[in-house]
């Protein structure tokens, strides 16, 4: 009874004590409704109001306890694996739909796919791709200019959705910065090296997303 | 004093720099014959360019490059599959998903029949015999 009495004259006195839920009474008690499917993001309650409860505050304060959960909260991550990579020689994860730097795939008996239909010419919203094609002296109708201006694109992919035999791709290279303009005009010299050098991985792209277009 | 003491530093830097350019100067393309013709590395379309020509300035700074891999070359290292008595055969490329769209080639003539999409060559061994495997074929 005593104590009871000394937690009414001491409530509030240590710490935060839950607010008191403000009721409009002019409302039947029947419409009110119970709200409990929320998360209170406010500061926490420090102490429920009782004695111990202050105790237990004034005890926290005391002895700094904050402090030592947040050298604790310190020493867990020094265990943990940093977020960060080494860039230049670890990369992160790619998707198998992302659009970097251009290429022109071969079959692989060593034929261009390049048939030079010009869809991707066609679509190119930016007109970066310019195709002239001529019979081959084997009898084959395939392009002798294939130029793309890597800096027209917009990179939005078009023409490779364009492409009725999977020829030009946008591979997983984002790092080709150059120090010219000019060496951002890629002819097909250009377009089919990066096929050569990328094709392992523009081709497990393409079996990866194969279901899915 | 000072005015000097500047113009021979200017006129020094100027003489370095003016001797640090001195590059050969190309042969006139007058001079360029038959024998004498250094050609550079041929690319897909055939074209190669001699020691004269004036377009090689643009590859001052970095290299030429050229694609060494010549897709009418090497697809004709591919020797052409005897299809046996088969009328007619399809092509997809080899891959359902990674070929092109399927086609169907009639091998009713003599001749080898080559794809129109992929190069892949295809003949009728019934109907083509002795030097008819010269007789080439595009079906596209």
């Amino acid at each position: 009874m005593a104590m009871k009495s000394v937690a009414v004259l001491t409530k509030g006195m240590f710490g935060r004590t839950p607010a008191q839920l403000a009721v409009s009474s002019s409302l039947p008690s029947n419409t009110i409704q119970k709200r409990s499917n929320y998360k209170y993001v406010g500061m926490p309650d420090e102490t429920d109001g009782t004695v111990a409860g202050d105790l237990n505050y004034g005890l926290h304060t005391v002895f700094f306890t904050e402090l030592f959960r947040g050298f604790g909260v310190m020493l867990g991550h020094v265990f943990m694996e940093p977020a960060t990579i080494n860039y230049p020689f670890e990369k992160g994860p790619l998707s198998s739909r992302f659009r970097g730097e251009h290429a022109l795939r071969r079959y692989p008996s060593g034929e261009e796919r390049c048939i030079a239909c010009k869809l991707c010419e066609a679509i190119c919203p930016a007109q970066a791709i310019t195709i002239e094609a001529e019979t081959r002296p084997d009898g084959s109708r395939r392009t002798t200019r294939y130029d793309i201006d890597m800096t027209k694109c917009i990179y939005c992919g078009l023409c490779q959705e364009a492409c009725p035999v999977d020829a030009i791709v946008e591979g997983p290279n984002f790092e080709y910065s150059t120090e010219t303009h000019e060496e951002l005009l890629y002819n097909k010299e250009k377009l089919l090296l990066n096929g050569d050098r990328w094709e392992p991985e523009l081709a497990s792209n393409l079996q990866a997303e194969y279901l899915y277009r | 004093m000072n005015r000097l003491l500047q113009k021979s530093v200017s006129r020094g830097s100027l003489a370095v720099r003016a001797s640090s350019t001195i590059t050969v100067k190309p042969p006139a393309p007058s001079q360029i014959t038959q024998k004498n013709a250094q050609f550079d590395k041929v690319t897909h379309t055939g074209q190669a360019w001699d020691q004269a020509d004036y377009r090689l300035q643009r590859f001052d700074i970095s290299a030429k490059s050229v694609n060494p891999n010549v897709a009418m070359h090497l697809v004709d290292q591919r020797p052409p599959e005897d299809c046996g008595d088969e009328r007619v055969i399809f092509c997809d490329g080899g891959h359902p998903a990674l070929g092109h769209p399927k086609v169907y080639i009639n091998l009713d003539k003599p001749g080898v029949h080559a794809c129109g999409y992929c190069g892949n060559r295809f003949y009728n061994s019934h109907v083509t015999k002795g030097d008819d495997i010269q007789i080439q074929h595009l079906n596209c």
